[in-house]
């Protein structure tokens, strides 16, 4: 099976590497990052953007620089969650938990250094994870029921809220807030219209691109603009800055190999996004740092470990997506149209009939990623001189391409003032030191936890203990009870700790 | 092998729209004549589905008769409402076509306030196709046919569990028409996408789901899944081997379709142009067989007939989405 699939891949370099797939793949890569990198602009823009060309193009090439473009501006998008604060897909929001302060402290370069050297870890090893495991990875892929995803779900929910840095408690009420949002729209069950202000806008609920540029970027650009000279003189560096140093690269390793496997996991079970992947693999960092403190105020070790985990996850993913024709979010059902308008319907016939693409994909995925690297090592240092144009000249041009990214998410003028008002929003809310990153963790997952809960009870006629009697499920409620019974003890402790003393 | 044909097929016609985009020089046309400036086809759907995908296929078609852009625009959201309301809003020149499918005349009924009525503020253009759905159940169900099925959801009513990307949709209405037409009651369980529905009826997590055949073909091969029956009133040309749903449950017809309409106001002549070279496409033979593989059989109809036919369907999703009680919107 395993030699097949190398003998398989072999050919799979071939095809990659013929030299029209090749420029293809790089002409991907180069457009994406450079999409990516415009603050509101992500990997759903860009490819919506350049769909069109694929459709008179021979179905290798079309797919592989698809997937060049994906990936191009999957980078390009942390570039600007970590410059700028703007996360241009949810995911990138832990990104710009520390990556945003470390750019700050003028040390943007090595923060994109690490994601580099991380992303592209990472997708390495998610690149073999699904050679040598994508059998298993389907048949883990089917043991994973509504059940198995509520609580899962339930667990992401538990570790996440409490992870931001200040006081749990406000870290709890962020998260509640992030479920009310996640509660407006149609309701899956019964096509309810909850909490929509009888707008249709709001129908298919709140657009999460808008819920993550405002509360980060546009929240963060109101707070500064009265004190544009702070900011700006703040991110004035020097030269040597812009590598991380050989003390960055051992901090960061631990965090990034656990940031893979945590990608890989989660890359295994369809329906869980990126998002609960990101916040986890944050959310585990800061319980293992000896001083967890240091999150929130630019650690590199809350860069590295997200991104990891979101390349991989990103890379395992491709397994549902392709053989199941199963899309884990927006950007993939995008590419999985793409297929569809070549004439190649993605299922699990996919991976025979159409070997040289499936093969020459995940070749060219490394591939790309080795581009990506070499395009972006010597442009590290112009994507952080971006930081030295005047923030008279960087803010109204970066609030511009929020407003042209969040336009063409569905062409709709409606966006551009969500955007706005969660950017009010989020700004009172960080000075009233609120961190706005659970309200996103909540957004995200909230519907998710409830859908499933609905779905899980439906099929069970109404039986609450489907939940503890499927034994998957059973040990994430286990884990879920185990992390509320550890947080309280900590708690009392403290306390008591505190009234000897 | 279905497959390998389909991509040759489909590769003619693409390789057809290229050499059209790119090369011959277009035909010119007389000043004035409709039309003299880029048409704009709002596809009220999500890019990558079927309504999308169609109306990108079709375009360059209709640029290459017409020597004039036809710009896709996707405006999703709301099951079609927003994308609905946008192109009721634009100028009634024909410079603003619709892709309509089911969904609307589902909508029709289950929207009433919607400030976007189809019948009222839409003129019927042209249909372009329509295809089947399947039935399939997990394997572990133990029905082989479509009586059989009927049998086990009549001995135990409510008991059967069947999947659906979310109430109102078509895979929706297809279970909510068969569970009134063959008497028998079932448990709906709704998905936000088909996808996910699909991973479960896979998994055997939910007993059964209408769905697209090209989409459930791969997993019907490989028994990951049992085919039952396909729902037009002929056999489906992706799954030959499967009888009808009807040849069990006489009259039984629940298709996605697609078509376009106009906004009302729009010249009867450039309704009338319009619908002839419509229709002068989809029966194109390399089209039509190329659609076919991938299972949307072209529909031609004069716009009086396809008037009519919007008219009986939302007359019968209507009573469909009553007797379901289907919680009506806004």
């Amino acid at each position: 099976m395993i030699g097949q699939s190398l003998a398989d891949l072999m050919q799979g370099f071939g095809v990659a590497l013929q030299p029209a797939n090749l420029m293809w793949s790089f002409f991907g890569v180069l457009v994406g990052n450079l999409i990516g990198v415009l603050p509101g602009m992500g990997a759903l823009s860009a490819i919506s953007m350049l769909l069109p060309l694929t459709y008179t193009m021979h179905p290798v090439p079309a797919i592989l620089m698809l997937a060049g473009i994906f990936y191009g501006s999957q980078y390009g998008g942390a570039i600007g969650a970590i410059l700028l604060n703007l996360p241009c897909h949810p995911p990138h929001a832990v990104t710009c938990l520390d990556g945003y302060p470390l750019a700050q402290q003028g040390r943007g370069g090595t923060a994109l250094g690490i994601t580099m050297i991380s992303s592209f870890f990472a997708a390495s090893v998610g690149i073999l994870v699904m050679i040598l495991a994508s059998p298993l990875l389907v048949r883990v892929a089917f043991s994973f029921g509504p059940a198995e995803i509520f609580s899962i779900m339930l667990l992401g929910l538990i570790a996440g809220s409490t992870m931001s840095r200040g006081s749990p408690l406000k870290g709890v009420a962020m998260t509640v807030i992030g479920l009310i949002i996640g509660v407006a729209g149609t309701d899956v069950n019964t096509g309810t219209q909850r909490f929509t202000l009888g707008l249709t806008e709001i129908d298919d609920g709140v657009e999460p691109l808008a819920l993550a540029l405002g509360l980060f970027g546009v929240a963060e650009f109101l707070r500064s603009v009265n004190r544009i000279q702070e900011v700006g003189s703040a991110t004035r560096m020097r030269l040597r800055d812009m590598r991380p140093s050989g003390a960055d690269l051992r901090r960061a390793f631990l965090p990034m190999l656990r940031g893979t496997a945590i990608g890989t996991l989660f890359g295994a079970m369809p329906g869980t996004g990126p998002t609960i992947t990101t916040f986890i693999a944050y959310a585990l960092e800061r319980r293992l740092a000896k001083d967890p403190s240091r999150f929130g105020h630019g650690a590199i070790e809350g860069v590295a470990a997200p991104e990891a985990a979101s390349h991989s996850k990103t890379q395992v993913d491709f397994i549902p997506t392709m053989s199941l024709g199963i899309p884990g979010d927006p950007v993939m059902a995008l590419i999985l149209g793409a297929l569809l308008i070549q004439g190649i319907q993605p299922g699990p016939q996919l991976i025979t009939e159409h070997a040289d693409l499936f093969w020459g994909l995940i070749a060219s995925f490394w591939i790309g990623n080795v581009l990506l690297m070499v395009l972006n090592v010597p442009l590290i240092g112009i994507w952080v001189k971006l930081l030295q144009v005047p923030y008279r000249f960087l803010f109204p041009s970066a609030l511009f391409f929020i407003g042209v990214g969040v336009f063409s998410t569905d062409n709709n003028l409606f966006n551009i003032w969500e955007v706005l008002a969660f950017g009010v929003f989020g700004a009172v809310f960080s000075a009233l030191d609120f961190s706005v990153a659970p309200i996103l963790l909540g957004f995200v997952l909230g519907p998710l936890v409830e859908e499933n809960f609905r779905r899980a009870l439906l099929l069970s006629h109404g039986d609450l203990m489907v939940f503890v009697q499927r034994p998957i499920s059973a040990g994430f409620v286990a884990a879920s009870a185990l992390l509320v019974v550890v947080q309280l003890m900590l708690r009392m402790r403290a306390d008591r700790g505190l009234k000897i003393s | 092998m279905v497959s390998a044909t389909m991509t040759g097929g489909r590769r003619q016609v693409l390789r057809a729209a290229a050499t059209m985009l790119t090369g011959i020089a277009l035909p010119a046309r007389a000043a004035g004549a409709y039309p003299d400036r880029p048409v704009t086809i709002v596809v009220p759907f999500a890019a990558g589905g079927s309504g999308d995908v169609y109306a990108r296929l079709l375009a360059p078609h209709l640029q290459q008769e017409f020597a004039q852009s036809f710009i896709v625009e996707n405006h999703p959201g709301a099951g079609s409402l927003i994308g609905t309301q946008f192109a009721k809003a634009a100028a009634a020149d024909g410079y603003t076509l619709m892709i309509i499918s089911n969904t609307h005349t589902v909508n029709d009924t289950l929207f009433p306030k919607s400030s976007a009525r189809l019948m009222r503020d839409f003129v019927a253009v042209a249909p372009i196709n329509s295809a089947d759905l399947v039935l399939v159940t997990r394997p572990t169900l133990g029905a082989r046919t479509v009586s059989e099925l009927i049998a086990m959801a009549k001995a135990k009513p409510g008991a059967l569990r069947f999947a659906s990307s979310g109430p109102g949709t078509p895979y929706h209405m297809a279970g909510e028409l068969f569970k009134q037409m063959a008497g028998v009651d079932m448990l709906h369980v709704p998905y936000k996408l088909s996808s996910a529905a699909r991973i479960d009826v896979i998994a055997g997590q939910v007993d059964m789901m209408f769905d697209a055949p090209t989409t459930m073909d791969g997993f019907i091969k490989s028994d990951k899944v049992i085919g039952l029956a396909t729902t037009g009133l002929k056999k489906s040309d992706v799954l030959p081997d499967l009888p009808t749903v009807a040849e069990s449950v006489p009259g039984y017809e629940a298709v996605i379709w697609l078509g376009v309409m106009a906004p009302k106001g729009v010249p009867d002549a450039v309704i009338d142009t319009l619908n002839t070279t419509i229709a002068r496409i989809v029966r194109q033979p390399d089209v039509a067989a190329a659609w076919r593989l991938q299972g949307a059989d072209p529909l031609v109809m004069s716009p009086a007939k396809f008037k009519e036919f919007l008219d009986a369907d939302i007359a019968k999703w209507a009573r469909v989405v009553k007797l379901a009680d289907v919680r009506p919107g806004q």
